[in-house]
């Protein structure tokens, strides 16, 4: 069974505890943070989906960095939870889909602002409210920085992307310019 | 050439009267001679009279003139018949015994055929003896029992092979005229052979020239042929090799092309990064969100694209 699908399936389970505990905020951001501790350490990786290491190690480690963070028990069972059934590679597309189910549950939109250089703040307040009279819902914005792409805006909503960087450009003007195979 | 076989009945027939033959005169021979293990005597008897000296061998009794010794050496002649010399035992008439001396008896068969012996024997000396005809008691058998003896073989040869040996010979004529008809038919089949090839030879240089001028027509047809499909073929290389010229050209422009572009991009991209200003950034910027604001709910067309974010 493909991973997105299982970890869909966990964080569908997760955002129901998270309703009923009224917690959801919290575990949101608690499966967020060890999936990026996930994502940022190779060492973690490795303890957790090595096989050479003793299940008791890997239910210790995962015991001992739901502490570090303060985690709920919610948080720690589904953790272990994750552990227990070597599903733990699954954790980076729980914690998307948690978020992802959590904002549409408060009709949230998460928009990927992207820009070569750091812009003011008015500007991306201009933005948000620009993206929020397309969508109707209400976005949070999420301000990356990439040289690559020259100059320009790079904002993604969901599957949309809309793409206003020099970059962008550059490759039509090349793409037009290439004879057709 | 076959021996003619004859029948069963036949061979029979023909054996029975080689056999009577053979009968008659071994009867015949017993009871003019004594067997030839009665030759033979004890020591110290007298010889047969056929072995005396002065007697002639039996060989020399047929056919050979005897020619008489000269008077000096001439044994004396032996004693009549029936007078027996003091202290001689009697001699043997071939049924002797041995061991047992033979006592004096009357005359007997064996002592007159013994005294006709050495009269005959004393007569051969002097004269030829005379043809016996008839007398089956004398030393020779009779002439004409040999001559009843040759008729009757000659007769039963004759009655008896004659249908035998007249089949084989007529087969062997078949035979041979069969064969004779064979050797006539291969002489003519040869005889037509040969004026066929006699014939042949005749039109020799017709065909020679025939042959010469078919196959001339053949080969010029053949390089027609050959120098078509040549050229025909060149044809086809030379367009091929015109079209892959033209493909190898236009890929090389187009590679020429292509690595332009990248190159006038590359160039483009690398100058656009070193001389972007932040103004020009927030310019962009602002066009940016003009365009997301004329677009209404619509995003730019030129900008948007549609992507799978997982």
């Amino acid at each position: 069974m493909s991973v997105s699908i299982v970890a869909r399936r966990y964080a569908q389970a997760l955002l129901e505890l998270g309703v009923e505990g009224q917690t959801l905020d919290r575990l949101v951001e608690e499966l967020s943070t060890i999936a990026q501790a996930w994502e940022t350490s190779p060492d973690l990786r490795n303890a957790l989906e090595n096989p050479l290491v003793a299940h008791a190690m890997k239910k210790a480690v995962m015991t001992e960095l739901s502490d570090q963070i303060g985690a709920t028990s919610t948080t720690r069972h589904a953790l272990l939870l994750l552990v227990d059934r070597r599903r733990t590679q699954a954790l980076p597309y729980v914690a998307q889909f948690l978020r992802e189910l959590a904002d549409a549950r408060k009709g949230i939109v998460r928009a990927e602002v992207t820009t070569a250089a750091p812009l003011s703040d008015s500007y991306y307040e201009r933005l948000q409210v620009q993206l929020e009279k397309m969508t109707g819902k209400k976005v949070v914005l999420e301000r990356k920085t990439d040289p690559r792409l020259i100059a320009g805006v790079v904002t993604r909503i969901g599957d949309r992307i809309l793409d206003g960087s020099l970059s962008t450009r550059l490759q039509s003007i090349k793409d037009s310019l290439m004879p057709v195979a | 050439m076959t021996f003619p076989r004859l029948a069963g009945k036949r061979r029979l027939v023909l054996t029975l009267l080689f056999l009577a033959s053979l009968g008659g005169w071994s009867a015949w021979a017993i009871a003019q001679d004594p067997p030839p293990h009665r030759l033979f005597h004890q020591a110290g008897q007298p010889l047969p009279s056929t072995l005396r000296p002065g007697a002639v061998p039996l060989p020399l009794r047929q056919g050979v003139q005897v020619q008489p010794l000269p008077p000096g050496l001439r044994a004396a002649p032996p004693p009549p018949p029936g007078v027996r010399p003091t202290g001689s035992p009697v001699p043997s008439s071939g049924l002797a015994r041995p061991g047992r001396p033979a006592p004096p008896s009357p005359p007997t068969p064996s002592t007159k055929r013994e005294a006709r012996h050495e009269q005959a024997e004393e007569a051969e000396s002097e004269h030829p003896a005379p043809m016996n005809w008839t007398d089956f008691g004398s030393t020779t058998p009779p002439f004409i029992a040999m001559l009843i003896n040759f008729g009757i073989l000659a007769a039963g040869y004759y009655l008896l092979g004659k249908k035998p040996v007249a089949a084989a010979l007529q087969n062997r004529r078949d035979t041979i005229a069969k064969d004779i008809e064979e050797a006539h038919k291969m002489l003519g089949e040869a005889q037509a052979r040969a004026l066929t090839y006699q014939a042949k030879l005749g039109h020799l240089t017709e065909d020679t020239e025939s042959a010469r001028s078919a196959l001339t027509h053949a080969g010029e047809a053949e390089h027609d042929r050959i120098v078509g499909e040549a050229e025909a073929k060149a044809e086809r290389m030379r367009k091929d090799a015109e079209f892959q010229v033209d493909q190898e050209l236009k890929q090389i422009r187009q590679d020429v092309w292509k690595e332009t572009v990248e190159a006038a991009v590359s160039e483009a991209q690398e100058l656009l990064m070193k001389r972007v200003t932040p103004a020009d950034q927030e310019r962009m910027a602002e066009d940016y969100l003009a365009d997301l604001a004329s677009a209404g709910a619509a995003p730019p067309a030129a900008a948007e694209a549609q992507g799978a974010a997982s």
